[in-house]
Parts: structure tokens; C-alpha cells; sequence
């Protein structure tokens, strides 16, 4: 039964993830619309249904109703449910896509012999799955333990109260979801390290990707024998990381509605806690609504780009950006290939890393237009909660739910497409190849 | 540096007196300096109504106009010609590079035929103009000519400089004056290699080389999306297409839509339109004009060469093909180099002009960032009202988008290295 999925979903990739996805959303919306998924009288109308269902399995966290006020304990299960198999889900499915890519690419390149990448050869395709459930489980443990001490000792919550809405938000960190059980978030808990740093954690480990992380279980010390993947994915995470971290401090330190009221420390704490938030949670500890619009334009950055690849983050993933990245610092230094860390690139792959790129951008500004049209909001919100959406984040400059119903629905579309298009593109387009037995005449277009 | 030449010897001229209207009032030095960049860089935004200057102070714009629109014709033909040479060379025993349009004999020839295509171009331009403000307006033929002449050099260089405060807004429903300065504005767009290209055989399409058919279908194509675009979306908007008859929404549709690549005057306000118009905008203004043209932007070709190799890429291509023609693998490292550097650079003027000043609505702002550094000189007004840092910082935007993309892709291009080993390969995880 397994072993016939995986070869289903290893002949045709880009049809059965999008239908597995597709049908969680289905039972979800389903679960969500019963009665006793609703707090108050009577059932959930389908649309909120829907939208949650879909921003909880694609781990986003975007949300048209106060999740604690709107939902019963049950729905709320219901919605943790959802996205932790949707963070299990785009985990699994993207580490054994690429595994697929790989023995694909393995078998038509063997007697070139080039490809030595390290992380997943590992194998058993049931050896991942389980590897991948234990390293979830194990994070997630570790961190419903700390929240729950600290929720339990610190604000004097009953143990169970402390346990449920410990669990919540730690499964919702580790899955990058940034569904909470508060109204506001967190921002009740801004200035609180022992909360904060737990979360920050699990969002980061959880966006990092399981290729890396297992190539860091297993060579973490010696950060010249990793893979490029993992370097890129390590390197470039921490330096978005600091590029956010330093960007929101300075724009955002005198505003008073988000970090000027905060004393030094807590200044500095909040906006590392946003930067992390960006890619790709949706925590909040300050109110993004108050951020100013250049802070949104750079967060706007960090959403697009992500997390790494085969993690429970969203975007374009870091690879595919620093990629492109090196793909110009090549062709400004004139190299004749692309190299990265004395490993050269195929421009195969730069290709498709472009097209993952551009394809987004042109999704993002296609569903930024299609509201602008539905809506009078200003471009800069806007544009703000498509990138959300598509990047599966879920901050919010707060104009999602008061959008029409039209503009919800294509909220849900692009959170949808953001969620599974790129794994599934950028999988399809390198398992593909047509062969042609002739070659046209070269041509030189004028660049620029 | 010719450039920056020509923008200090304009700065100068127009520090002068005489270049006042007003005797007793002063120019400061950052609005000289900003009119005669957007002047030299032909893009057509202005920090001041174009009242304040003199006669005298409008024939030096008009004047940089041209010599900016001349130059940068002559700069990107004779670069391009360079990287033809260059590659010819290297090449010839693969005998690939069989680009017709650029095979021309030598510098002179070059030099003399823009000035004559430029010239010639004007002139038709200029005369129905002048025409039809003698007969129509009630003008005296001296002042028909000069108005006439001054919007046909500034249409053709893709300039965007007019004479009246609120561009040609008076003029919305004239078919006669709108006409001519949106052909002049397509034609100066498309570049000089496809303009004599075209001239030689401009019945054959199949035997175009394919930067030509790049650039002419990726602009028609562009044309139309914007003439579609704006008709729609603005339809029914009070303050631009609403009280206009349905012939004149025609007619503005398609003279607005023409604009983005890059002219920059308007017959209607941009700072009224609706936000998915000024999207649409934003991104026809980015892709801008053909090569080697006055018109600026990241180029129809590189945008149209990025969207083949994503096709190709998708249909699982080994090569990118376009036409029957394969393109190398560095023409399209050139090209993205040369549209995400363009993309990096509009994100820094935005964050950059955001912080310099205060109030103005992001998507404006945006706007005008990027018809700065596309050199095309539509605005929604924060030009006009923003603080002097947020101009210089235009100012130089203007600068770096003009002369960027022309001297980055030639440099890319003439720039190799020879390496006498290869690394072993490795595949990150796309996506």
C-alpha cells in the first residue's frame, strides 16, 4: 500500500500532492463546518470554514476569526490537527520528491558520475517517513515541555490549560503555522524570553528543512565537509535572519505603537522575534498592522524568499534565492560556470531555481492586482498579505478578514498554489527532460 | 562619464539667470541638477512647473533631451556592436553569431544615421504637431513651431518633458496631437538596430533576426495589455476615463498605455488612478523599451528572453530556443543579471525615497521610483512635492537606471575569464 503511493506519487508528482493536499482540506473544511466546532450557536459558514481549513493545512496562519473566541476546544483541536499533518505532509512529500529527483537524475547522469549530493541518500522511503515523525515529535516535545513549565509556573495557568495551550502553540511554532490560542497572538507575551526563545527555536528548526537537519545531526561541527545545500540553507537563513533582525530594529525603534514603548532589551527581543517570524510563521509579538510601510516592504522580502527547502516554511526558499544570487555574482565575475563553495552549478538548475522565482512573483503580483480590484485597500497592505499568503506565513496587516468574500477566496487559491506549486514545480521541471536530436542556430538577442 | 558631462554643462546652463522666467526669483541647485539628469537621462520628471523656466532654460532641456536621447542611442548601438564584434571574433570558426541588423561598416556610419533616423523621426513628429496648433489652436506659426517642435523631440527621445504643467491633459481628446506624439514615442522605443532592421525589411517578417522579432511582438504585445488594462480598470473612474466619451476613452487608453514604454507624458492624472492601473503600470514601465532605444527599463528583449527560458524550461527543453534560434547560456545569465540587479535596485530607491520623506501613499511612491529609474517620467506627484534628499535620491536613480543596464550587460557580455579546471558538481534542492 505504501510503496504503491510512493510510486504514484514518484511517476506523477506534481498530480497526487496537490490532490493529497487537496482532500485535507476537504475533510478539514468538513470537520471545521459540524456545530461543535463552533463556539457559539449554530455551524461555521463555509467560507470561514474553508479559509481556515486551507491556512491551517498549508500552514499559514492568515485567519478571517479570532481562533480562541470563534472556534470550540474541539474545532481548535481540529485546526492543530490539520496543520501539523499539513507540516508533516509538505515535509515528507518534499524530502521524498527530492529523493525522486535524485535517483531519477541519478540513473540518466550515473556514468557521468557527478552527482555526490550527501543529504538523502538514505534509502528506504519508510525510513525517512519515520525519521522525519521522530525528529517532529522529539522537537515538539522538547518544546511543549519548556512552554508548558513556563506557562504553568510563570502565569499561573492551571497544568491542563498550561499543557493545551502550550502544545497548541508549540506544534503551530515547529509547523511554522502561527496559529495561536490568543487573540492577539503574542503580543502579551513580547517582552517574555522564556516564551519567546522556545518559539523562535522551533520556527527556525522547523523552516530549516529536514535534509539539512539531518545533515546536521550528522556533521555538525564540521561546517566544510556539509553539502551546499546545507550551507546555503544554514549561511543564508542566519544572514536573513540578521538582515530582518537589524531592519525592523531600526525602522521600528521609535514607533510607538510597535517597539517604541519597549525598553532596550525587550526592543531587541521583539524584533528578532518578528525577523524570525517572517519566514515563515506569523507569530506576532508586536502589532504588524502598526509597522511602518518600509518595515512591511522588507518584510514583504523576507516572506517571499522563505525558509529552507523541504521544511514546513513557505516562499521561494532560501536556496532558490542565494542561487539566483550566485548565478549573477558568476556572470559579474565572468566565471564560465556557476560555483558555489568550490562545487559547480548546472544551468539546469539555475534555470529552474529562475523559474521557481519568477513564477512567484508573477503569482504574487497576479493576486495582488485581483485584490487591489476586489478591494479599495492601499497597494502596500495589499501586497503585504498576498505575500503572506502565497509564502504561507500568515502576518497580517489586518485587512484579511474584512476582505469580501472573492478576496478571501483568493487569499485560499494562493495560499494553495504557494503551498504546493513550488515543491511540485521545481520537482516536476527537473524530473522532465525531452530529448531533441537536432540543435537550432545560436543567436545573440541585445541584453539591457 | 560623457553623461555626467552633459548633466554638469545643463546643471550650469540652467543655474543662469537667464534661464528664469522670473528675474527676481532664484534656482536652487538640486532643481537645476534634477532637471537637467532628467533631461540628459531623457525621462521627463520635474520638480518644478515647467512656468518657472524661460525660453532660453527650455531650449537647454530640450536641448539635453537630445543630445541624451542622441548619445544614448549611439552608446548602446556601438556597445552592442562591440559585444557582436568581440563574440564575432572568438566565434567565427562556429559561425554563430549571424546577427543582421548590427553587421553595419563602421563608427561614422553609425554616428550619421542615428542623427538622421533621430532627425527624421522629430520632423514627422514635429509637423503635424505644429499643424495642428497653428490651424487648430489659434496659435501664431512661431509658437505652433516651437511647441510643436519642443513635444516632437521630446517624443521621439522618449523625453516626457512638455511644455505645460499638467503634460497634456488639456489635450485628452485630440486625436491630432495625441496621435503623433504616441507613434514618435513607440517609434523612439523600439530602438535604432530594429529601426534600420525594420527599414531594410519591414516586409519580411521571417527573415527578421530575433532580437527584432523580440522587441516588435513583445512591444505590440505590451502595447495592447495596456491599452486593455487601463481600458478596463478605468472605465468607469470619475477623476481620469469616466466623463470621456467612448472614442476618447479609446483614444486615452491606448496614448496612456503607449506611455510606459517610456515617454512619460499623460493625458490623464496617474496620481487618480486606481491601484491595479498604477500596478499595471509599474510593471510595463520596469520592462520599458527596446534595446539600444531612448527608452529605458530593464529592455522588451531581456524581460521576453527571462519568459522563454522560464518556457523552455517548463516544456523541459534541454536548450532555450526562441524562433528556431538557440540562445546561450550567457545571454540569459546576462539577462537575469540584468533584471533582478534592476529589481534590487528599484526595491533600494523605494525603502530609500520612503524613508527621506513623509505621507505619500507607498504605491505612489513606488510608481515613481520606478518611472525614475526607467527613465520615464510619469508621475503621481511625490516628485513634485518631495523633500530635496528624496529628489537627489530619484536624481540618481535616474542616472543609475539610465546608463545601468546598457553598460552592465556589455560589461557582462565582453567580460570573460578563462579557467583551466572545473569544480565537481553538486545539486542543491530547488524550491
Amino acid at each position: 500500500m505504501a510503496s504503491r503511493l510512493v510510486r504514484r506519487v514518484r511517476r506523477n508528482p506534481a498530480r497526487t500532492i496537490p490532490l493529497g493536499f487537496l482532500a485535507a482540506i476537504a475533510v478539514g473544511t468538513g470537520l471545521l463546518l459540524l456545530p461543535v466546532s463552533r463556539a457559539g450557536p449554530g455551524a461555521a459558514d463555509p467560507l470561514t470554514a474553508l479559509f481556515t481549513a486551507t491556512s491551517a493545512v498549508c500552514v499559514t496562519g492568515l485567519i478571517v476569526v479570532d481562533t480562541p473566541t470563534y472556534w470550540s476546544s474541539f474545532g481548535q483541536g481540529v485546526i492543530m490537527a490539520l496543520f501539523q499533518l499539513g507540516g508533516f505532509g509538505i515535509m515528507t512529500a518534499a524530502t521524498l520528491l527530492t529523493l525522486a529527483v535524485q535517483r531519477r537524475l541519478n540513473l540518466s547522469d550515473r556514468l557521468a558520475a557527478q552527482l555526490e549530493t550527501k543529504s538523502p541518500q538514505l534509502g528506504e522511503i519508510r525510513r525517512v517517513v519515520v525519521r522525519i515523525g521522530a525528529t517532529v515529535l522529539v522537537c515538539e516535545a522538547v518544546l511543549i515541555g519548556v512552554l508548558t513549565a513556563r506557562l504553568w509556573l510563570g502565569y499561573d495557568y492551571r497544568f491542563p490549560d498550561a499543557l493545551w495551550h502550550a502544545a497548541f502553540q508549540a506544534v503551530s511554532a515547529f509547523n511554522n503555522a502561527g496559529f495561536a490560542t490568543y487573540s492577539d497572538s503574542l503580543i502579551g507575551f513580547a517582552p517574555d524570553w522564556l516564551v519567546n526563545l522556545p518559539i523562535m527555536a522551533g520556527i527556525v528548526i522547523g523552516g530549516i528543512g529536514f535534509p539539512v537537519l539531518f545533515e546536521l545531526l550528522r556533521r555538525g561541527s564540521r561546517p566544510k565537509r556539509w553539502s551546499i545545500h546545507t550551507r546555503i540553507t544554514v549561511f543564508g537563513t542566519a544572514g536573513l535572519l540578521v538582515l530582518g533582525f537589524a531592519t525592523t530594529l531600526v525602522l521600528e525603534w521609535t514607533n510607538l505603537e510597535t517597539l517604541g514603548g519597549f525598553r532596550v532589551p525587550d526592543k531587541v527581543l521583539a524584533a528578532a522575534f518578528h525577523s524570525v517570524s517572517s519566514r515563515t510563521a506569523g507569530f506576532n509579538t508586536v502589532d504588524t498592522a502598526a509597522m511602518h510601510p518600509e518595515t512591511w516592504a522588507v518584510t514583504d522580502l523576507l516572506m517571499f524568499i522563505g525558509g529552507g527547502s523541504a521544511g514546513t516554511a513557505g516562499g521561494i526558499k532560501v536556496t532558490t534565492c542565494f542561487l539566483l544570487a550566485f548565478v549573477i555574482w558568476s556572470e559579474i565575475r565572468a566565471e564560465p560556470d556557476v560555483v558555489i563553495g568550490r562545487r559547480r552549478i548546472s544551468s539546469a538548475t539555475a534555470r529552474q531555481a529562475l523559474t521557481v522565482a519568477l513564477l512567484g512573483a508573477l503569482l504574487v503580483t497576479f493576486g495582488t492586482i485581483v485584490l487591489l480590484m476586489l478591494t479599495d485597500e492601499p497597494l502596500d497592505r495589499v501586497l503585504f498579505e498576498s505575500v503572506s499568503a502565497f509564502a504561507t506565513v500568515g502576518l497580517s496587516t489586518g485587512i484579511t478578514a474584512d476582505l469580501p468574500g472573492a478576496g478571501q477566496l483568493v487569499l485560499v487559491v494562493l495560499m494553495f498554489v504557494g503551498r504546493v506549486g513550488t515543491i511540485t514545480v521545481a520537482s516536476a521541471l527537473a524530473l522532465r527532460s525531452s530529448r531533441r536530436l537536432f540543435r537550432y542556430p545560436e543567436e545573440r538577442p541585445i541584453v539591457g | 562619464m560623457a553623461f555626467l558631462a552633459a548633466i554638469g554643462a545643463s546643471t550650469c546652463l540652467l543655474l543662469l539667470p537667464a534661464a528664469r522666467a522670473d528675474p527676481a526669483g532664484s534656482t536652487t541647485l538640486v532643481t537645476a541638477l534634477f532637471t537637467a539628469t532628467s533631461a540628459v537621462c531623457v525621462t521627463g520628471l520635474i520638480v518644478t512647473d515647467p512656468g518657472h523656466w524661460s525660453d532660453f532654460g527650455q531650449v537647454v532641456i530640450i536641448a539635453s533631451v537630445k543630445v541624451g536621447g542622441y548619445g544614448i542611442m549611439t552608446a548602446a548601438t556601438l556597445l552592442a556592436l562591440l559585444v557582436a564584434r568581440r563574440l564575432g571574433l572568438r566565434t567565427r570558426m562556429l559561425a554563430t553569431s549571424e546577427s543582421r541588423s548590427l553587421d553595419l561598416a563602421n563608427v561614422r556610419t553609425v554616428l550619421v544615421r542615428v542623427a538622421l533616423i533621430q532627425l527624421g523621426f522629430e520632423l514627422a513628429v514635429a509637423l503635424p504637431l505644429t499643424l495642428r496648433w497653428w490651424l487648430g489652436y489659434g496659435r501664431t506659426f512661431q509658437e505652433a513651431l516651437w511647441e510643436g517642435a519642443f513635444h516632437g523631440i521630446s517624443a521621439f527621445n522618449n523625453g516626457g518633458f512638455s511644455l505645460y504643467v499638467d503634460s497634456l491633459e488639456s489635450y485628452v481628446g485630440d486625436a491630432w496631437i495625441n496621435l503623433p506624439i504616441a507613434i514618435g514615442v513607440i517609434a523612439g522605443s523600439l530602438g535604432f538596430p530594429v529601426l534600420i532592421e525594420l527599414g531594410r525589411q519591414l516586409t519580411r517578417p521571417r527573415w527578421w533576426s530575433v532580437h527584432t522579432r523580440l522587441t516588435v511582438y513583445g512591444s505590440a504585445a505590451l502595447l495592447v495589455l495596456a491599452f486593455l488594462a487601463l481600458l478596463v480598470f478605468e472605465w468607469r473612474n470619475p477623476a481620469t476615463f469616466g466623463p470621456l466619451g467612448i472614442r476618447d476613452k479609446l483614444l486615452a487608453a491606448f496614448f496612456n498605455g503607449a506611455m510606459p514604454r517610456s515617454g512619460g507624458f499623460s493625458s490623464v492624472d496617474f496620481s487618480a488612478m486606481h491601484p491595479e492601473s498604477v500596478a499595471i503600470t509599474n510593471t510595463l514601465m520596469f520592462i520599458g523599451g527596446g534595446s539600444g532605444s531612448t527608452a529605458g527599463g530593464i529592455k522588451v528583449a531581456t524581460f521576453l528572453l527571462l519568459a522563454f527560458v522560464i518556457w523552455s524550461e517548463v516544456r523541459g527543453e534541454p536548450e532555450v530556443t526562441v524562433g528556431r534560434r538557440r540562445i546561450a547560456g550567457a545571454a540569459q545569465r546576462q539577462a537575469l543579471s540584468v533584471a533582478l540587479l534592476g529589481l534590487a535596485l528599484v526595491a533600494a530607491g523605494v525603502l530609500l525615497v520612503e524613508l527621506l520623506s513623509d505621507g505619500f501613499r507607498f504605491e505612489h511612491i513606488m510608481f515613481d521610483v520606478i518611472s525614475a529609474f526607467a527613465t520615464v517620467g510619469l508621475s503621481t506627484g511625490v516628485t513634485m512635492s518631495a523633500p530635496e534628499p528624496a529628489q537627489l535620491a530619484l536624481a540618481a536613480l535616474m542616472f543609475v537606471g539610465r546608463v545601468g543596464p546598457v553598460v552592465l550587460a556589455t560589461g557582462l557580455a565582453l567580460n570573460t575569464r578563462q579557467r583551466l579546471y572545473r569544480y565537481p558538481e553538486e545539486r542543491p534542492i530547488v524550491g
